[in-house]
């Protein structure tokens, strides 16, 4: 009976497969904190689809396998379109995706005039059907988290609204109706036994998505108060030694969104385009609102980079009308609003570098003064789509024989608004997570086999 | 020790050889049951492919030996990031011998070997975690090789022979750069190839005999292979056309064979070999197409020469009955960076039984079965390397091969 049995075992090359464990962590609730990225903000938005592909999710699941019967609870917002999204129409000759939005689904619209500096225009704030259950969800995370605003009392209360006091629509849903507690007292009070950070990006991204134009410039105030900040949260997360990992966040260079119109990019473009080499691409200024022959340090934005060289019709002093190109002519340089220049980009990029710098010291495991996992994010980012400009190298990765990199849509990294990420972008993130956590915890959970998700989080 | 060492054991005493590479290893019934050590083996047809110098000895006129052969390849792959583990498909490999010599007069004899002796075929459950590696792999060979031998004395012989090979490759993937999980690529392709083979043969007494033979390798040159792409979606699919213009070349190695049989008693012979396979010249499996730079398919192997040490009994048991047993160690040529799902080999070692029983006057009846296991291989990838792709892992592998034969002798 024993005897063929143990014969054909024997005959199969078995292994065995380790128990997932979870080492001495207890995961029984996980709270996630972090900003769009963690919110699982994909395509150029939040739908219950791109909040099930966000990294912590995928982290609870693999938690799950090690301490099974663990719940992740998701503030998943309403409906299929959520708060509305990108959709792929055509990939451009440039490689830009060209998008359609899609609205978003049962949200109040509070007209609100923005700040001195906004364009003028008004701007739009959304409220957001309030996220279900009575207690704090798992994750936390809240796209548009800036940490200067984490210990504002009423961020996410609703009467702020329309004052132009500081509001996060994403964080008000969160909360119970009129509770008017500050992120920081949120996270305090949440519980957790476990916690993944990835702070800081939203105090700075805002700025340069926008060119650098119609939102507050990062000044050293606001840096400062980055920094000291992310201890002021580390604190509150670490409390009573609490175990959690924290990430590096993405340096601007890593992401399509800047690479795509880098300087030199749009200038040897222009040049090809035209069959003249001399060519020189102008943008304003903002230091000195004056044309200037661009530099590779200069980002023409993606949604504008199919403007340059279009035909405008340009009025001369004497009265003549002359067309000239768009941006290939110190009379029609690129507006302002639509490149981030090296000016603004020197705002934001290295306050990053600041960030992740605080983080590696914070945490280093010999004298940081925390005790936690880092995970570094924004060396997958840059091995993923490499860096862009000076000293830039080149991205790609081979994940079980499928390349990912920074290029849009093909890439299987970026979500359509080229700076998110995919599912598979997610998994990426979560896998990351997962090795610094066994890491430094002596765990054993599984990574993700990320191929088997979508490469992209659109709902049908 | 644990019972599955006991039982895999037994496993081995109970079974019998292998070759690195993509070798299937022993070429007929009875070399399958000598685990492989006939380079100094005369009097059997084999040599034709063996060593063509022992072809001239001669206690007959005729001999034609047929049969045929089935090699199942097993392995299993514990993922290092999933911590999942994978069983290949069972896809036993069915290949089949047919020798013959036949004296011609004035010390000349002439012989025809049609053999197998490269093949391998890797079958992956194509939802498997690294199918965008590699699902499907596998090279099949047929190799015809006339064979020409003069036996300068009664104890010395030299031989030559043309080596003519069909070959045919394929390799099948999944893309996995799309949401659309069932787009794939496949190449196919087949091609001919011609070496040759020599060798000499000697003995110093009836009791004490050697051998040396020397295969060259050859290289099968696809020139008109498929290389077809299903499924893509339709935004991709100009970056993706099919191609009938597919190259790729795969290079079987030559080997050289040094050979010692020692009749011990009248009913015991002992044969020894060792091989050297210069395994070398396979640098890479790549899969060329003009018009597809999304496609691309290419696996380093940068496989390094390899030896194996072969040992042989013949025992006969009565006039009627021959009884064989073999061991093989054969080192891989795969280096540890290169282990790959396509063909994760190791350093094997087989043993293998056999035996011949007359069925009727001069035919007999060749059995023999061996069982190989392969050294666990461990994968490392290099994810910064965008073009190469792997997945990390562990193999372990067993390999069972089994054959059954006739001879004929007058």
């Amino acid at each position: 009976m024993l005897a063929p049995v143990l014969a054909f075992s024997a005959c199969v090359p078995d292994q065995t497969e380790p128990t997932p464990s979870a080492g001495s962590l207890d995961m029984s609730r996980y709270v996630a904190v972090g900003g769009l990225y963690s919110a699982g903000f994909s395509n150029g938005g939040v739908t219950s689809l791109s909040q099930r592909y966000s990294y912590p999710n995928m982290l609870a699941y693999q938690f799950s396998l090690a301490q099974p019967g663990i719940s992740f609870v998701q503030p998943l917002v309403e409906g299929t379109a959520g708060t509305g999204y990108l959709k792929l129409q055509s990939i451009s000759a440039l490689g830009v995706p060209v998008t359609e939005q899609v609205p978003a689904a049962r949200t109040t619209i509070r007209a609100k005039y923005g700040i001195a500096n906004s364009c003028g225009t008004t701007d739009t704030t959304y409220l957001y059907s309030r996220a279900q259950g009575l207690s704090l969800p798992n994750n936390l995370s809240v796209p548009g988290l800036r940490l200067t605003q984490i210990a504002t009392p009423g961020l996410g209360l609703e009467a702020n609204a329309a004052t132009g006091a500081p509001f996060n629509s994403y964080f008000e849903r969160l909360l119970p109706a009129s509770d008017s507690r500050s992120y920081l007292q949120a996270v305090s009070e949440s519980k957790a036994t476990f916690f993944t950070a990835m702070v800081g990006l939203e105090d700075l991204l805002p700025y340069a998505l926008k060119g650098g134009e119609c939102t507050q410039r990062p000044t050293t105030t606001s840096n400062d108060l980055i920094i000291a900040n992310l201890s002021v949260l580390l604190d509150a997360l670490t409390a009573n030694n609490r175990p959690g990992a924290v990430a590096t966040i993405p340096s601007l260079k890593t992401l399509p969104y800047f690479q795509l119109g880098a300087g030199d990019k749009v200038q040897n473009r222009a040049r090809t385009a035209t069959g003249n080499s001399q060519i020189v691409v102008y943008i304003i200024s903002s230091l000195t609102n004056e044309a200037r022959p661009i530099t590779n340090d200069d980002i023409v934005l993606p949604a504008y980079l199919e403007l340059v060289g279009q035909p405008v019709t340009y009025t001369n002093p004497d009265g003549t009308q002359e067309t000239l190109l768009y941006g290939m002519d110190a009379r029609a340089p690129i507006a302002r609003a639509q490149v981030l220049d090296a000016t603004e980009f020197g705002r934001v990029d290295p306050i990053i570098g600041r960030v992740n710098a605080a983080l590696k010291t914070l945490t280093d495991p010999k004298t940081g003064k925390y005790k936690v996992a880092l995970v570094d994010v924004n060396q997958l980012f840059i091995n993923v789509s490499g860096v862009s400009g000076a000293g830039g190298v080149s991205g790609g990765v081979n994940i079980n024989g499928v390349e990912y990199s920074g290029d849009p849509v093909r890439g299987n990294f970026f979500s359509l608004d080229l700076y998110s990420l995919t599912p598979r972008g997610n998994g990426l993130v979560a896998n990351e997570f997962l090795r610094q956590i066994n890491s430094y915890y002596r765990a054993n959970l599984p990574l993700l086999d990320v191929n088997t998700l979508p490469t992209t989080s659109l709902p049908d | 020790m644990r019972l599955p060492y006991i039982s895999a054991f037994f496993c081995l005493l109970t079974s019998a050889a292998v070759a690195g590479g993509f070798e299937t290893g022993p070429q007929g019934a009875r070399l399958l049951g000598l685990g492989g050590a006939a380079t100094a083996l005369a009097y059997h047809p084999a040599a034709a492919f063996y060593n063509p110098g022992a072809l001239g000895m001669r206690d007959s006129l005729l001999r034609i030996s047929v049969g045929g052969m089935a090699q199942a390849r097993r392995t299993s792959f514990l993922s290092t990031n999933t911590r999942r583990k994978t069983f290949q498909d069972m896809t036993p490999v069915p290949s089949g011998y047919l020798f013959a010599s036949r004296y011609l007069g004035k010390g000349i004899s002439a012989g025809l070997s049609v053999t197998t002796p490269f093949a391998y075929d890797t079958s992956w459950p194509l939802s498997w975690e690294g199918r965008s590696v590699v699902q499907q792999s596998s090279l099949y060979t047929v190799q015809v090789q006339p064979t020409v031998a003069y036996a300068i004395s009664e104890n010395f012989g030299v031989g030559a022979g043309a080596v003519f090979t069909h070959g045919r490759v394929r390799q099948l993937r999944a893309l996995g750069q799309f949401g659309a999980f069932n787009a794939d690529a496949e190449y196919k392709g087949s091609a001919n190839a011609l070496g040759f083979n020599v060798g000499i043969y000697g003995r110093s007494s009836e009791d004490l005999s050697f051998g040396i033979s020397y295969r060259s390798g050859m290289r099968l040159q696809v020139k008109d292979g498929t290389a077809t792409f299903r499924n893509v979606p339709e935004t991709d699919a100009g970056r993706f056309t099919s191609s009938n213009q597919m190259e790729t070349d795969v290079y079987l190695p030559g080997t050289l064979s040094v050979g010692l049989a020692n009749r011990i008693t009248p009913k015991l012979n002992l044969l020894f070999d060792f091989t050297l396979t210069n395994w070398t010249k396979t640098d890479s499996v790549t899969f060329r197409f003009a018009n597809s730079q999304a496609a691309r398919a290419s696996q380093p192997r940068r496989y390094e020469d390899a030896m194996a040490f072969k040992i042989g009994a013949e025992y006969q048991l009565d006039p009627k009955t021959a009884l064989r047993v073999g061991v093989l160690y054969d080192e891989s040529p795969l280096r540890d960076e290169y282990v790959a799902p396509d063909l994760p080999d190791g350093n094997k070692l087989a043993g293998s039984l056999g035996c011949s029983f007359a069925m009727a006057p001069k035919v007999n009846l060749d059995l023999a079965y061996q069982f190989g296991v392969l050294a666990t291989r461990t994968a490392r990838d290099n994810q910064a390397q965008e073009q190469t792709a792997n997945i990390i892992g562990t193999y372990r592998t067993f390999v069972h091969t089994a054959a059954v034969g006739l001879s004929y002798s007058f």
